[in-house]
């Protein structure tokens, strides 16, 4: 009797439930990348771009048809055009593999929270895609910049990225989860990766971008936009985002370049470093001390130095150390003068050392805070 | 389900009960007290019960001044053995022996066929199966017993490397089908007092002789009495292969899983019989069947002990992967590509898309499609006669593999993971336990287009409650995993060095559960080389 049962439930199982969700690879079309803008009708513009998978994989192939195709949309909402996309597009849209959403500089300007509770929400799309603002270039053009070797302009993008974050840390490699995360948490604002066109957009998007040795327009890394809550506030350098790098102690490997006398200079190699983050509380005020241990090997010296002598290493030793307290005391002062958002963190950190001085510091402001209490220490 | 069940143990009620021991079923001499009578009323019943068969032999002789027959089956009696060894002893006993009773007859064989398997018998039907067997018959007239002397041929096959289970390092010899010869296999191995065989007639029609082998003090008592009762109950008309007995012995018989092992190899039987195993010999066939068994034993080989330890442990790993491969790869392959998109690497996926263009079917179809080509081709590689061997693998690499993916029909991966399955499946040592992941694969490729990965683990969860709830003999089928042992995980997915394997799995149902005490590791003398 138990059995019967069972062999009857587990029967019945197939009937109800099953292939309800099935796709066929061959009915689908995978969604790399997404651009997200101000609509002129309607409240946003959404543009995807799929992958022709016949053209990404076969090279000889790929010089006749193209690797992706985009289609824009507008909406009130983004979840409405999600799966409305057919109107232009064939085949149904799958969002889990979508590696970049690309937010126009309008858009982060005015706070993008009314669909990224989507992104984060919806089942498929996932929360490891790069949130990235498209600066002076219309998004929807920075989704279509096409590039020889990886073909579909997404599928560069992320492996760019993923690699100017790992060897130089160029690119603050936030992922949705990050934004959200730092969104959530009080003490800490967001960044978002920017990048722009260098060259002519209009003949990037074509196929014929890629035949030319030199790229006719290229999608380059501009750097990082600043934010305060959800809203965009600037951007800042490439250089300036590998200091903000450091300091959240994120950077992987880096090169920096020393001057040493008479426009000489030399570079070194960090290739393994790490920060620790203090802050005390001092006669009512925050002391913020920012320790950073690096170690790294000397790539290049235009100078004639004995290097075999211990002594001359520590001279190069006591320079980089002066270049990497100026570097980030140069990043931390642009981002605190020029944007006064704590993007660093240093709230939380406080907070997650002592909550009721946080609290008080709070009605200041963290990054009303003046000069000469930040510490700095480095070896 | 109870309509599979009567189906399956149907009765057939009108027949009258079988006789009871299997001797009976003997063609029986009417006429009792045969040997009491004359000749001539002899030879009309002996010639009645084999009528008139080809190779029944049967003359007039004189012993002496005794006129006496002899009888035997031309086919099952070598002749250089009647005329050197028979006729000639019955010549000296007619002139150096008075045969008139029963007695002197006894003598007779005593001082001149001592150490000719020979012997007096008073029995009639004993007489008629003794002529079954290729003894030869001798009946001296006035004397209440017949002299049987065993002559038999040595037709069969000679002893080859087995052909199912190969091995590069260990001992080449397999079984044949001769019962005695498998049995001087197993004894030349086992030079073991303790080392006992029993014998035991199957099969109403065949009378095929079995011999239930095992090392006393060993082998459990319980299971050995377990097997004799399983092999005395068994009511069949034929027995052609050890695979007859197999599905009579066997604690279930609905399940993909093999509870009874067979192998060609004599070390094999050897080795197990060491572990306290039972042997089931039967005459006609190679393949000797050993009871209990566990599914890791389904995973070992001998050769996995002469092999380096560490060798054999990787070895024996990858033939658990592989098993896993040939059950599983088609349908989480399947369950993947049409479910759980998100699962596949994004370069992968843009991959696989692209050989999915332009296929007509659905995934799920193509898997059953290729797997189905797969089980043909493999059938009929195995049933074809040799001459036509080449036809099967241009059909089968070109038309199947090419072909089909050069129009569209089938993806590349697709053909791909179907002959990785296929090759996995290989892998499995006992030919008899890869049909169980053969059969399994096509119910989990149906969960899986079903229900996906969920699907998949379904099906695979209820395997392995299957399989925890299987026994072989009283041993749970899982041992020594589950229930778990951890001292027997010596010799399961990995094999230590054997000094250290001192003891048996506690589930195994032996006697003796230590194996070798005292074993330790080689060490080498300290000191100077022994060179120097």
């Amino acid at each position: 009797m138990k059995r019967k049962v069972m062999i009857l439930l587990l029967l019945t199982s197939l009937f109800l439930t099953g292939c309800w969700d099935r796709r066929e690879l061959n009915e689908i079309s995978m969604v790399s990348g997404m651009a997200v803008e101000q609509g002129e009708k309607k409240k946003y513009r959404m543009t995807v771009e799929v992958i022709n998978p016949t053209a990404e994989l076969n090279p000889a192939k790929g010089t006749s048809t193209t690797p992706a195709i985009t289609y824009s949309m507008e909406g009130d909402a983004l979840s409405q055009l999600r799966n409305k996309m057919d109107v232009g597009m064939s085949r149904r849209m799958v969002y889990s593999h979508m590696r970049i959403v690309y937010i126009d500089e309008k858009i982060a300007r005015k706070g993008f929270l009314e669909f990224l509770d989507f992104l984060e929400r919806d089942r498929e799309i996932r929360d490891d895609f790069y949130m990235i603002v498209a600066s002076g270039v219309p998004a929807k053009d920075a989704l279509a910049i096409t590039y020889p070797i990886q073909k579909a302009p997404s599928l560069k993008v992320h492996a760019q990225l993923q690699a100017l974050a790992r060897d130089w840390g160029g690119s603050p490699d936030v992922r949705e989860a990050d934004v959200i995360n730092a969104l959530t948490t009080e003490g800490i604002e967001p960044v978002a990766i920017a990048v722009g066109v260098q060259g002519d957009a209009e003949q990037g998007m074509s196929m014929d971008n890629e035949k030319s040795v030199e790229p006719n327009a290229l999608l380059v890394v501009k750097g990082m936009g600043v934010f305060k809550k959800e809203k965009l506030l600037g951007y800042v350098s490439v250089t300036d985002t590998r200091n903000f790098m450091w300091i959240r102690n994120k950077l992987r490997f880096t090169s920096l370049l020393v001057p040493y006398k008479n426009n000489k200079f030399f570079s070194v190699r960090i290739f393994r470093s790490g920060t620790r983050i203090n802050v005390d509380y001092q006669q009512g005020r925050p002391v913020i001390s920012i320790k950073i241990k690096a170690e790294g090997r000397i790539d290049t010296a235009q100078f004639n130095s004995k290097l075999d002598d211990p002594k001359s290493y520590r001279e190069l030793e006591r320079q980089t150390k002066a270049e990497i307290e100026k570097q980030i005391k140069t990043t931390i002062h642009t981002v605190q003068k020029k944007f006064a958002s704590d993007i660093f963190g240093f709230g939380l950190i406080l907070y997650r050392q002592n909550p009721e001085q946080f609290a008080q510091v709070k009605k200041i402001g963290m990054t009303n805070l003046p000069e000469r209490e930040y510490r700095w220490m480095c070896w | 389900m109870n309509i599979f069940r009567n189906w399956f143990n149907q009765k057939q009620k009108y027949q009258p009960t079988p006789a009871t021991t299997s001797s009976a079923l003997l063609p029986k001499p009417e006429v009792s007290d045969l040997l009491s009578k004359g000749l001539p009323e002899i030879e009309q019943e002996l010639r009645r019960i084999f009528g008139n068969t080809l190779d029944f032999y049967l003359d007039h002789l004189s012993v002496g001044k005794q006129p006496g027959l002899i009888v035997y089956l031309e086919s099952m009696v070598n002749p250089k053995l009647i005329s050197q060894e028979v006729v000639n002893k019955l010549t000296q006993a007619g002139q150096n022996y008075e045969l008139t009773s029963v007695d002197k007859l006894k003598q007779f064989r005593r001082e001149q066929l001592g150490g000719l398997m020979a012997k007096v018998i008073m029995d009639e039907s004993e007489m008629v199966r003794d002529l079954l067997l290729g003894y030869v018959l001798i009946i001296i007239a006035n004397v209440e017993a017949a002299l049987v002397i065993r002559a038999t041929t040595e037709e069969g096959r000679s002893i080859t490397e087995p052909s199912t289970q190969t091995t590069i390092r260990g001992p080449k010899e397999g079984f044949v089908e001769s019962l005695d010869t498998n049995i001087t296999l197993i004894r030349k191995i086992l030079h073991n007092p303790q080392l006992r065989f029993e014998r035991y007639i199957v099969g109403k029609d065949t009378q095929t002789a079995l011999a239930v082998c095992f090392i006393n003090g060993i082998a459990d008592g319980q299971v050995v009495e377990e097997v004799r009762r399983r092999i005395k109950d068994i009511q069949v008309s034929g027995v052609f292969d050890s695979g007859n007995i197999e599905e009579f012995i066997t604690d279930k018989t609905i399940t993909p899983f093999p509870t009874v092992y067979n192998t060609e190899r004599p070390d094999s039987v050897a080795a197990n019989l060491v572990e306290g195993k039972i042997a089931i010999i039967t005459d006609g066939t190679p393949f000797v069947l050993l009871v209990p068994v566990t599914l890791p034993d389904f995973f070992q080989t001998t050769e996995d002990y002469a092999q380096p330890f560490l060798m054999a442990s990787f070895i024996r790993v990858i033939r658990y992967v592989a098993f896993l491969i040939s059950l599983v790869l088609p349908s989480l392959y399947l369950a993947v590509i049409t479910y759980h998109i998100e699962l596949i690497p994004t370069a992968l996926l843009v991959n696989l898309m692209a050989q999915r263009e332009g296929v007509p079917m659905p995934a799920a179809v193509e898997v059953l499609a290729m797997e189905l080509t797969f089980e043909i081709l493999r059938e009929a590689g195995i049933r074809m006669p040799r001459a036509v061997g080449q036809t099967i693998s241009i059909v089968g690499a070109l038309v199947i593999g090419q072909a089909a993916v050069e129009a569209g029909i089938v993806s590349n991966t697709m053909v791909i993971v179907v002959a990785l399955t296929a090759i996995s499946n290989f892998v499995s040592p006992v030919y008899s336990f890869s049909v169980s992941s053969r059969l399994l694969r096509f119910v989990l490729i149906l969960f899986a287009s079903f229900l996906g990965l969920y699907g998949v683990l379904l099906g695979l969860v209820t395997m392995v409650a299957h399989l925890a709830s299987l026994r072989s003999f009283g041993v749970p089928y899982l041992s020594p995993v589950a229930p778990l042992s951890i001292g027997a995980q010596k010799d399961v997915f990995i094999r230590l060095p054997i000094f250290t394997l001192k003891t048996r799995s506690p589930f195994s149902k032996v006697k003796r559960l230590i194996k070798q005490r005292n074993s330790q590791s080689p060490s080498p003398p300290e000191g100077d080389d022994l060179l120097s």
